[in-house]
C-alpha cells in the first residue's frame, strides 16, 4: 500500500472506529446534567395558569433558544410527567417560535438579545431560565450560577409575576438571591 | 519532545483511544432527575479551565461575529462580513477576489492570517494565502465566527501569525427543517439556496445543503469594463450522532465548482510588452471531515479529526491540483484542580501539482510535503480562578524550513466577572509557500527585449515574528461592554526580492535578457496599534455596535539588501478604520440596520480613503418568511478598495449594488 492510500485509510478506519463504539463509561458534562434536573424540579415548583395547556394531558414543553447545551440531558425528562403533562422539547431558532413554549432556556450567547426576547414574550405565561446570575437583574426569571463548585440559582419574582406564572415559595426560599420580590434582597 | 507520529504509530494511537474510552467511569449510575432540589444543591462540579473558560476571561483579542450579526447586516459573503471587526483589513479587489489580514501587511495572498472552516484550513500552501472565492458556506449555517488576532500559533500551528479564522457551522440539530433562500441584485445578479435538515432518530441528524450564485462583472480604476464576472455552486451535508453517554461524531462534506473571470497583464517579449489579456479560471474540488469528541470520566476529553480536500483551479496562467489529507488529536486532561494540560499532535500530507504557462512556472512541477506537529499548552489558574496562566508551545517540522517552535505565554486577571485585563507575549512563524521555493513569475517587460523575472529559493527561511499584546475587557453594565487590545508586533526576516545577475534565456524566443530578482529574508519591521469594539443595546429596540482599529507599519530592509521596493509596503494597510452598526427592531415584524464604516487610504496604491454605508430593511409577513432589502455602498457610485502585488490582477472598483432577498423557513 501506498503511504497515502494506507494513511486515508486509518483515517476511514478512526472515523468508523468511533461512530459505533459502545460509548461506555463517560460522563456528560455533570454540570449540564444537574442544570437539567434543575429544569425538572422548577417545572414541579412552579403552576402555569389553565390558559397555558389545551387539556389536562397535553405535553409541557421544555425549549432551548438557538443552542443546547444539554446534550441528550434534557431528552432524559421526556420519560417524565409533571401534574398529569408528559414533558417535551423543542428546539428552536427564533423566539417568534416560542408561542408553544412553557420553560424557555436562553443561553448565555443570547445575552445582548435579551430586551429583545422579554418583550416578544411580554405577559405569555413562559418561565425563562437563563446561564448567570446576570440574567435575574436583567429581568429573567430564573438564572442558574456557581457558588464555588455548586450549581445554585437566582430568581426574579416580580418578572414571574408579570407572566402570571406562580412560583412556589418553597423554590424562592432556595434561591441564592432573590431579585424583583417584596422580600429583601438576599437569602431571607 | 514527543516522538513524531509515523506510519506505525497511528495504530498505536487507535489502541491507546479505544482504550481510554473504555476505562470505568466516575460518574454515578442513578438519575439526577430522581434527587429533590436539596441534593442537588449539594453535587460539586470541577470545572475544566480550557472548557468552563468564557469569551470574556481569555487571554486574547477574540471577536465573535453570531449568526444574528450575519443576518442584520445583510452580507452575502464571509469577507463581507470580516469588515465588522477590528484589528481585520479587509479590501475588495475584484468580485470575487478579497485581500484580508489581521494587523497589517495585508496582500490578495496575505500570509499571516489562518482560516478555518470547522477545522479544515483554508489556507493555500501554493501562495500562503486564502482563496476567498471557494469559502462560500451557506451563511444561515454558520452558528460564528470567532477572529482571534495576534499570534495563534500554539493550537493552531504555523502561520497563524496574525491571527485565525475559526468558523463554525451549526450542528445538524440546530438546522431542522427546511430553508429555502432567493436574491437577486444589480451586482449579485442571483443567489439561490436551499437546505434541509431533518433526524434519523434523536440522537442522529443530518441536514444537505445546495447554493448557487452569480455575479455581474464591474469597471476598472479608468472606467473600462472589466470581465470579473463569476458564478459558482456548491452542496454539501453535515451528519451529527450524539453517543450514548456524551461525545460526538460528525461526518461533513462539500462539492463545488464555479467559473471566475479576471484580467492578467502579461509581459510579452514584444511591443507594446504588455498584454492584458481575459482568462476565465475555473475551479472545483470537495472535501471530506469526520470529528470525533468524548469525555473521558469528568476530568478529561479527547477530540480526533481527520479530512481530506482536494482543490482545483485552471486559468491561462496556471493549472494546479492539490490534494490533503489531515489527521490531529488532542487530548485535554486536569492534572490538578488548579492545572489543566492540552496537548496534541497533527500530521498533514500536501500534493499538489502545478503547470505554469503563460508567465508562471513551478519547478518541480509536483511536490507532496509533510508537516509533523506536536503542541502543548499548560493553564494555571490561582486565587480561586482570578489569575490565570498559560504557557505553552507548538513544534512543527515541514519540508521547506524544517522544525520550527512557536511558544507563547499569556496571562489574564479577572478580579471581578465584569472586568479582565490580559498580556501575551509569543512567538510565531510564516513558513515559505511553494512559489517562494519552487516557482518562477515574469513580472514586466522592456526593450532589449528585456524580462523582470521574480524567482523562489530553496534557502529561503521562514518569516518571524515576537508579539507583545495587552488586553482589557469590561462589560460596564448588562447592556454596554467594551473590549481594548493593543499590540506590538517585531518581525524579522521579512521576505524581500534581491537583484541578481542577469543572463540570456533563448526559449522561448525571441532571445532575451533576464534580470532575477530571488526571494530572500532580509528585511525586519515593527507594526504596532490599539483595537476596540463596542457593543452596547441602547434600548429594547436599538443596538450598536463599534469597532475602531488604529495601527502604524515600520519597515526596514537589512544593510545588505537591494530590494528598492520593499519598504513601501508600509504603505498597504490604512492607518485607522471605523466601523459603526445600528440596528432597531421594533417589533418581531420588522428591522432596519445602518452599517457605516470608515477606511484610510492606501499610500503605496491608489486608494483614497473611503466612507461606505449598507442599509437593511426585513420584513416578516408571517413567522417563518422573510423579505429584505438591502443597499450596499450607498455614498459612492463605485470606489477603489485594493490593487494587488501579485500575479498582476487588474482590480475592479467596488460598487454601489442593491439586492432583494426572500428567506423561507419550512
Amino acid at each position: 500500500m501506498t503511504p497515502r492510500a494506507s494513511l486515508v485509510s486509518y483515517a476511514l478506519l478512526l472515523a468508523l472506529c468511533f461512530c459505533s463504539l459502545p460509548g461506555r463509561a463517560a460522563a456528560i458534562e455533570l454540570e449540564y446534567k444537574l442544570k437539567a434536573a434543575y429544569l425538572y424540579n422548577f417545572s414541579r415548583f412552579v403552576t402555569w395558569p389553565e390558559s397555558a395547556f389545551a387539556e389536562k394531558n397535553s405535553p409541557l414543553f421544555f425549549c432551548t433558544l438557538v443552542e443546547d447545551p444539554f446534550g441528550s440531558a434534557l431528552d432524559e425528562l421526556t420519560q417524565k410527567k409533571v401534574r398529569g403533562h408528559p414533558l417535551a422539547v423543542r428546539r428552536i431558532e427564533h423566539i417568534a417560535q416560542a408561542k408553544s413554549c412553557h420553560i424557555l432556556f436562553i443561553p448565555t450567547s443570547q445575552h445582548t438579545a435579551l430586551p429583545h426576547i422579554f418583550s416578544a414574550l411580554d405577559g405569555r405565561p413562559v418561565l425563562t431560565v437563563g446561564d448567570n446570575p446576570d440574567f435575574g437583574r436583567a429581568g429573567g426569571m430564573l438564572g442558574f450560577t456557581l457558588q464555588g463548585k455548586r450549581v445554585r440559582f437566582v430568581v426574579n419574582v416580580q418578572a414571574g409575576k408579570k407572566a402570571k406564572l406562580h412560583i412556589s415559595v418553597k423554590l424562592i426560599r432556595l434561591a441564592a438571591e432573590i431579585y424583583g420580590g417584596n422580600m429583601d434582597k438576599g437569602k431571607p | 519532545m514527543p516522538p513524531m507520529p509515523s506510519y506505525q504509530t497511528l495504530p498505536a494511537l487507535t489502541l491507546l483511544l479505544l482504550l481510554q474510552a473504555s476505562l470505568p467511569c466516575l460518574a454515578e449510575d442513578t438519575s439526577l432527575l430522581d434527587l429533590d432540589f436539596e441534593a442537588l444543591m449539594d453535587i460539586e462540579i470541577t470545572s475544566l479551565a480550557k472548557r468552563s473558560q468564557s469569551l470574556s476571561e481569555a487571554a486574547g483579542a477574540v471577536f465573535v461575529i453570531s449568526n444574528k450579526d450575519l443576518q442584520q447586516s445583510g452580507v452575502t459573503s464571509i469577507p463581507e462580513a470580516l469588515r465588522m471587526v477590528p484589528g481585520l483589513q479587509v479590501a475588495r479587489i475584484d468580485s470575487s477576489k478579497w485581500a484580508v489580514t489581521s494587523r497589517g501587511l495585508n496582500g490578495r495572498f496575505a500570509t499571516k492570517l489562518l482560516v478555518l472552516i470547522d477545522g479544515r484550513s483554508a489556507y493555500s500552501p501554493l501562495f500562503s494565502g486564502v482563496f476567498w472565492d471557494i469559502q462560500d458556506t451557506l451563511l444561515e449555517d454558520i452558528e460564528r465566527i470567532e477572529v482571534i488576532r495576534g499570534p495563534g500559533a500554539t493550537l493552531w500551528g504555523a502561520n497563524a501569525v496574525n491571527g485565525v479564522i475559526n468558523i463554525i457551522t451549526k450542528k445538524a440539530k440546530d438546522t431542522q427543517g427546511g430553508l429555502l433562500k432567493l436574491a437577486a441584485g444589480d451586482v449579485l445578479s442571483s443567489l439561490s439556496a436551499f437546505r434541509y435538515g431533518g433526524q434519523l432518530d434523536e440522537n442522529n441528524h443530518f441536514r444537505v445543503f445546495g447554493q448557487h450564485r452569480a455575479y455581474q462583472h464591474g469597471q476598472t480604476f479608468s472606467g473600462e469594463a472589466h470581465e470579473d464576472d463569476w458564478y459558482s455552486s456548491r452542496g454539501g451535508f453535515r451528519f451529527d450522532r450524539e453517543l450514548p453517554h456524551g461525545g460526538e461524531y460528525t461526518l461533513q462534506g462539500d462539492l463545488y465548482t464555479g467559473t471566475s473571470g479576471q484580467l492578467v497583464q502579461v509581459p510579452i517579449l514584444t511591443t507594446p510588452f504588455v498584454q492584458r489579456v481575459k482568462e476565465n479560471s475555473t475551479f472545483s474540488g470537495g472535501n471530506l471531515l469526520t470529528r470525533y469528541h468524548q469525555s473521558v470520566g469528568e476530568e478529561a476529553e479527547i477530540n480526533l479529526q481527520a479530512y481530506y480536500d482536494r482543490t482545483e483551479r485552471k486559468s491561462t496562467g496556471l493549472r494546479q491540483k492539490r490534494d490533503t489529507l489531515d489527521i490531529e488529536f488532542q487530548h485535554l486532561f486536569a492534572l490538578t484542580t488548579q492545572q489543566t494540560l492540552v496537548w496534541g499532535l497533527g500530521f498533514r500530507y500536501l500534493q499538489d501539482t502545478s503547470q505554469g504557462d503563460l508567465s508562471i512556472r513551478l519547478e518541480p512541477k509536483s511536490r507532496s510535503t509533510r508537516v509533523f506537529n506536536a503542541f502543548v499548552q499548560d493553564d494555571l489558574t490561582f486565587w480561586q480562578e482570578q489569575l490565570r496562566f498559560s504557557i505553552g508551545t507548538k513544534l512543527e517540522h515541514n519540508d521547506y524550513s524544517g522544525f520550527e517552535w512557536q511558544p507563547s505565554l499569556r496571562v489574564s486577571w479577572s478580579p471581578a466577572s465584569d472586568y479582565t485585563l490580559w498580556g501575551a507575549i509569543s512567538r510565531a512563524v510564516r513558513t515559505p509557500s511553494r512559489i517562494e521555493h519552487d516557482g518562477r513569475i515574469d513580472s514586466q517587460a522592456f526593450p532589449g527585449p528585456t524580462l523582470i523575472a521574480l524567482f523562489g529559493d530553496d534557502n529561503l527561511t521562514s518569516e518571524v515574528l515576537i508579539a507583545y499584546e495587552l488586553g482589557y475587557r469590561h462589560s460596564l453594565s448588562t447592556t454596554l461592554s467594551l473590549d481594548l487590545a493593543l499590540f506590538f508586533n517585531d518581525y524579522d526576516r521579512l521576505r524581500t526580492l534581491e537583484p541578481g545577475q542577469p543572463f540570456i534565456e533563448t526559449s522561448p524566443s525571441p532571445p532575451h535578457g533576464v534580470v532575477p530578482l530571488a526571494a530572500n529574508n532580509l528585511m525586519a519591521g515593527e507594526v504596532y496599534g490599539a483595537e476596540l469594539a463596542v457593543d452596547w443595546q441602547l434600548s429594547p429596540h436599538w443596538h450598536s455596535a463599534l469597532a475602531l482599529t488604529l495601527m502604524e507599519v515600520q519597515l526596514h530592509r537589512d544593510r545588505n539588501s537591494q530590494d528598492a521596493i520593499a519598504e513601501t509596503n508600509e504603505g498597504d494597510s490604512p492607518h485607522h478604520q471605523l466601523s459603526l452598526r445600528l440596528s432597531y427592531t421594533p417589533s418581531q415584524r420588522w428591522e432596519a440596520s445602518l452599517w457605516g464604516r470608515y477606511v484610510g487610504s492606501l499610500a503605496n496604491q491608489e486608494v483614497g480613503r473611503y466612507f461606505g454605508l449598507d442599509a437593511r430593511l426585513a420584513w416578516h409577513p408571517v413567522e417563518n418568511v422573510e423579505l429584505s432589502l438591502l443597499g450596499q455602498n450607498l455614498l459612492d457610485p463605485r470606489h477603489p478598495e485594493f490593487a494587488p502585488e501579485l500575479l498582476d490582477l487588474v482590480p475592479s472598483e467596488v460598487e454601489r449594488a442593491f439586492y432583494a432577498r426572500v428567506l423561507w423557513h419550512f
